[in-house]
């Protein structure tokens, strides 16, 4: 077999990628917009194509909860969800990540309830953002099946042993059909390796207690052992993206992407699909002689406090555009990391928060060239008198 | 199974920094709970009478900490007494004693028991 392109959604792609990484155990439950990768991947294991274990679980609690079972027996675990799944698996993000297990989640970013909508926004991983896995976002259905593989060497290395989201936007890329180059199942059978677990609850020879009780004279030194765990799992994150783009002569960035920032005065900071549409309305903007440029964020956590400073501290102004927010908050979350991360650096940007796309909405060029104009102005006067706007809507 | 990670093989190993917290904050090999000495939660203690005991064992079996100091000579099973360090005074032993041995008496009884637990 030899690398192939093929026509696939992005749903597609990530089952692909699942079938290539042939995991020992996938418990889920099916969600749209994430059911095509469960019912392309249940068709494998029908198939007898992969060696998995396939357990079709009764809720999105269960099947996270199988996933920590199995993994800390030392089984290869992945599972997928979507919105109100991965809320109802909050409970259990908590402690994967706690234990340190090295679940791979996809997750197709849709908006939570209410009201009850299937379509795409980040509302549902930013509301599980604290739970100390590591988060991954998708730029397109490529990105989403090179992830699933990156992710896979991420989770079970042994510097990091934690849990990883590969977030993909609802139908803009788990439905869109798109060009997407398969790697050789050899290839990535060599690349992502044997599964060498932490411990396993099987190995007789060294019986270990997984989440055992824990009373305050060691909780907290268990808190800092996860924080500075997940801290220091950039560095392996970088040098494993780095790997796979030379192997496979991908051009992966494993913090962010940059879009024609060398010299410019304003920018647009956003993850996921609706980055494209900045990068067209940047080229609009350009081309009148405007020095706009875009930011696309790919690691979330942990968040890359040092690196994003890097990129903005130059600018004029700079537009943290989000398909999220935080109700009652002070501003929608990459906004507060943000100005959080950067609150003692003397030199910054004025910084402004648009929300988004949410539940779905089309993200116009229009839209962000509204957001790049309202930030030249608001600049320009020198003050940010909105902080939070709401792009699109209506009333 | 991973051989290059943090593990504490040693039972009891006191003060562990947060570097020093193995994986996932796992337990590796057995009997860990005797690190923790619950003697100090106790609000009642119990005490046997020796002249009523049969030496059951009814007792050792109910008792949910393994408080009950027990002596083996030849086949038989003798029962000493508690373990200040672990029991919480729950009177659970008392509560099954068949031939009612064991009394809970209201105090902790720190003073006539080895404290060095109490430190």
């Amino acid at each position: 077999m030899a690398r192939k392109n093929v026509g696939l959604t992005g749903d597609y792609a990530v089952a692909e990628a699942m079938r290539q990484i042939d995991p020992d155990v996938v418990a889920v439950y099916p969600i749209t917009p994430q059911t095509l990768i469960v019912e392309k991947f249940g068709e494998f294991v029908a198939d007898g194509i992969v060696h998995t274990e396939f357990v079709p679980v009764e809720s999105e609690h269960s099947a996270l909860s199988a996933c920590c079972g199995s993994v800390a027996a030392g089984a290869r675990t992945m599972t997928c969800t979507s919105s109100q799944g991965l809320a109802l698996m909050h409970e259990i993000l908590y402690i994967a990540a706690g234990n340190r297990h090295p679940i791979v989640m996809i997750d197709v970013n849709r908006a939570l309830s209410a009201p009850i909508n299937i379509h795409g926004d980040h509302s549902d991983t930013m509301g599980s953002r604290d739970a100390g896995w590591i988060h991954l976002y998708c730029f397109n259905g490529q990105e989403a099946y090179d992830s699933t593989i990156i992710a896979t060497r991420i989770a079970e290395n042994s510097k990091v042993y934690l849990p990883v989201i590969v977030g993909l936007d609802a139908f803009n890329i788990s439905h869109n059909t798109e060009r997407i180059e398969l790697l050789d199942d050899n290839e990535v059978k060599d690349f992502v390796g044997e599964f060498n677990p932490p411990y396993s609850l099987l190995d007789l020879k060294y019986p270990v207690s997984v989440g055992a009780y824990c009373l305050p004279d060691y909780y907290i030194e268990a808190r800092k052992n996860l924080q500075e765990t997940i801290q220091n799992a950039k560095k392996v994150i970088v040098e494993i993206h780095e790997e796979y783009n030379k192997k496979f002569g991908r051009n992966i960035p494993a913090i962010m992407e940059t879009y024609k920032m060398e010299d410019a005065e304003y920018a647009i900071l956003a993850m996921s699909s609706i980055t494209g549409v900045a990068m067209l309305a940047a080229d609009e903007l350009r081309s009148k002689g405007i020095k706009v440029g875009v930011i696309r964020l790919r690691l979330f956590r942990p968040f890359p406090a040092e690196e994003l400073y890097g990129a903005i501290s130059n600018l004029k102004g700079l537009a943290v555009v989000e398909r999220a927010d935080a109700y009652g908050g002070a501003s929608a979350p990459i906004f507060s990391e943000l100005s959080g991360a950067c609150a003692n650096k003397k030199k910054m940007p004025l910084m402004a928060n648009y929300i988004i796309g949410l539940g779905g909405r089309d993200v116009k060029i229009k839209d962000m060239t509204n957001i790049f104009e309202n930030l030249m102005v608001n600049v320009d006067k020198g003050e940010i008198k909105d902080l939070r706007q709401y792009i699109g809507v209506k009333g | 199974m991973n051989k290059d990670i943090k593990r504490i093989e040693i039972p009891c190993q006191e003060k562990l920094g947060w570097k020093d917290i193995p994986v996932g904050g796992s337990l590796v090999g057995g009997s860990n709970s005797t690190c923790l000495k619950t003697g100090t939660w106790r609000m009642q203690h119990p005490k046997v009478n020796k002249d009523k005991c049969t030496n059951c064992m009814t007792c050792w079996l109910f008792c949910p900490d393994m408080s009950i100091v027990v002596a083996k000579e030849s086949e038989k099973y003798e029962m000493l007494g508690f373990d200040p360090a672990h029991c919480k005074g729950c009177g659970v032993c008392s509560k099954v004693c068949p031939v009612k041995a064991i009394e809970m008496i209201l105090g902790a009884d720190f003073e006539n028991t080895e404290k060095p637990f109490l430190k």
